[in-house]
């Protein structure tokens, strides 16, 4: 059931996020083959590579904000609009419902990522008229040296893509909790929700700072043990801890969506 | 299987401090097209709510087919909602495909050859069609799947008459012995025609309970005009 909520819910938001990609791709070729070629900026042309430039960089922020927005307006108007008519009467659980739209945004989250870092690549690889094996040749280069490192690096990369995971995933259930939160009030709802994430925002604040001070403070014992290991696998743990903080976070916004969602729901 | 589809014990609905259900008792049987007749906010559209789990009850329960309220409760009901409630981004085609995903009880045979019959045409936008057409859509949805309780909101609320009556026509061609359906509406001389029983609802409390046949005999008059005395203000 997971993968058919996913399935629809990856159409909802492709038919949006996929036009958005084209259009960052032909305006990168666009200004890839404008800045290669020298094109003439006498007279009255010389705004059109202004222009270009400002709509490169206008398709990437939007590449980069849709996801966030998507996900806003998928939730409200699917879980919380009419649509939950629907939505809420399929014969799946709540939570589902919730994972299959979390699970989405943070696919196109990656998505997005990816897009506008090939969109700079390709950049580099047209304007410069690039060979695409100069790119493997210097990775190679810097996985070697790597290498000479310390073993740890692999865990130290796979931590990076887990935190950002876990970041999307967090930032995303932190909306979802304000806003079924902020469902269940009569009037001004959509003021409340924002209310309610700007509390949420403050309460996981507070939380790291006291996380920080626990820990990272001089003097305590998780520093000494800090203090005599080696700095990659230092890396490698605060990581981890920002992870399973991340993740402890995660699970109670979505026990928050959840519940709220069960008993609380009041469709219009 | 359950000879009770649906049952409510003690169930209870408040808003704040009005009561929108107040201590409804009801035991519904397979194989019954029940009309739930009453005012606007009598408190059968909460009730049918409550069914569906879109809102949860203050105090009392409701069980369909003899379990709690949960997925396999869900997988039973055929819900027709009052509003359209189907995203409009969809083609016809592609929110009958998403209900032949989700309820094994769906035929898609029978949703486009209804859809024929009411010249919908299945590869528009649900966003193009009129109010009307995305009603019938969400009725034909509805009725094309072998549910054991369909409930139904005001299925007739914004149709032209010569639709409410394929509407009450497709109402009694689904009907089978192993499936109830529950009528939610004002519009009871329209529909009086295909019920076999009557629920009146009026501040929250089902105040009358009887067969359509019963009312006719005894009380020598018609379903709309045992209404009209009941509720008049």
């Amino acid at each position: 059931m997971l993968g058919k909520l996913m399935k629809y819910e990856l159409k909802a938001m492709g038919r949006i996020q996929l036009p958005i990609y084209g259009a960052l791709l032909i305006i990168t070729v666009l200004n890839a083959l404008m800045m290669r070629f020298n094109l003439p900026a006498d007279g009255f042309f010389f705004m059109i590579p202004v222009i270009m430039v400002m709509l490169y960089f206008f398709c990437i922020f939007v590449t980069l904000i849709m996801n966030t927005i998507l996900s806003i307006l998928r939730f409200h108007r699917n879980i919380l609009g009419k649509e939950g008519y629907l939505m809420h009467t399929l014969p799946v659980s709540t939570a589902q419902n919730i994972l299959g739209k979390l699970l989405t945004v943070v696919l196109f989250q990656i998505i997005s990522i990816a897009a506008a870092v090939l969109s700079f690549f390709l950049l580099l690889v047209i304007t410069a008229n690039m060979d695409v094996a100069v790119f493997g040749q210097a990775f190679r280069a810097i996985f070697e040296n790597l290498d000479k490192i310390q073993g740890e690096w692999v865990l130290f990369f796979l931590e990076l893509v887990g935190l950002g995971l876990i970041s999307a995933a967090f930032g995303t259930l932190m909306i979802y909790a304000a806003m079924a939160v902020g469902h269940m009030f009569n009037r001004h709802k959509i003021i409340k929700s924002i209310g309610i994430y700007i509390l949420l925002d403050i309460a996981v604040n507070i939380a790291v700072s006291v996380l920080i001070a626990a820990l990272f403070n001089s003097g305590t014992v998780f520093m000494g043990v800090l203090d005599s290991i080696g700095p990659v696998i230092q890396s490698n743990i605060v990581l981890a801890v920002f992870m399973v903080f991340l993740l402890i976070w995660s699970m109670v916004f979505f026990l928050i969506t959840n519940y709220f969602l069960k008993h609380k729901l009041n469709l219009e | 299987m359950s000879e009770i589809i649906l049952e409510c014990s003690n169930l209870c609905k408040n808003y704040g401090r009005t009561a929108a259900l107040k201590n409804v008792n009801l035991k519904l049987q397979r194989g019954h097209i029940v009309g739930l007749l009453g005012p606007n906010g009598s408190g059968k559209t909460t009730l049918i709510k409550i069914a569906n789990q879109l809102l949860t009850p203050s105090s009392g329960a409701v069980y369909v087919n003899g379990i709690p309220l949960g997925i396999e409760a869900k997988k039973a009901i055929s819900y027709l909602p009052d509003c359209t409630c189907l995203p409009e981004w969809m083609k016809v085609e592609e929110i009958v495909q998403l209900y032949k995903d989700f309820y094994e009880d769906f035929s898609k045979e029978t949703a486009f050859a209804m859809l024929q019959n009411l010249h919908i045409d299945s590869q528009v936008r649900l966003k193009t069609l009129s109010k009307g057409n995305k009603e019938k859509v969400q009725l034909i949805l509805v009725m094309s799947r072998r549910a054991d309780l369909y409930l139904l909101d005001e299925p007739m609320g914004g149709v032209d008459p010569a639709t409410r009556d394929y509407i009450l026509n497709t109402i009694i061609a689904n009907y089978n012995e192993k499936s109830t359906v529950v009528i939610s509406t004002h519009l009871i001389a329209d529909v009086e025609k295909v019920l076999d029983e009557v629920l009146f609802i009026k501040d929250g409390e089902i105040v009358l309970r009887d067969s359509v046949d019963n009312i006719r005999d005894r009380q020598g008059m018609s379903i709309d005009a045992l209404f009209r005395e009941v509720f008049k203000c």
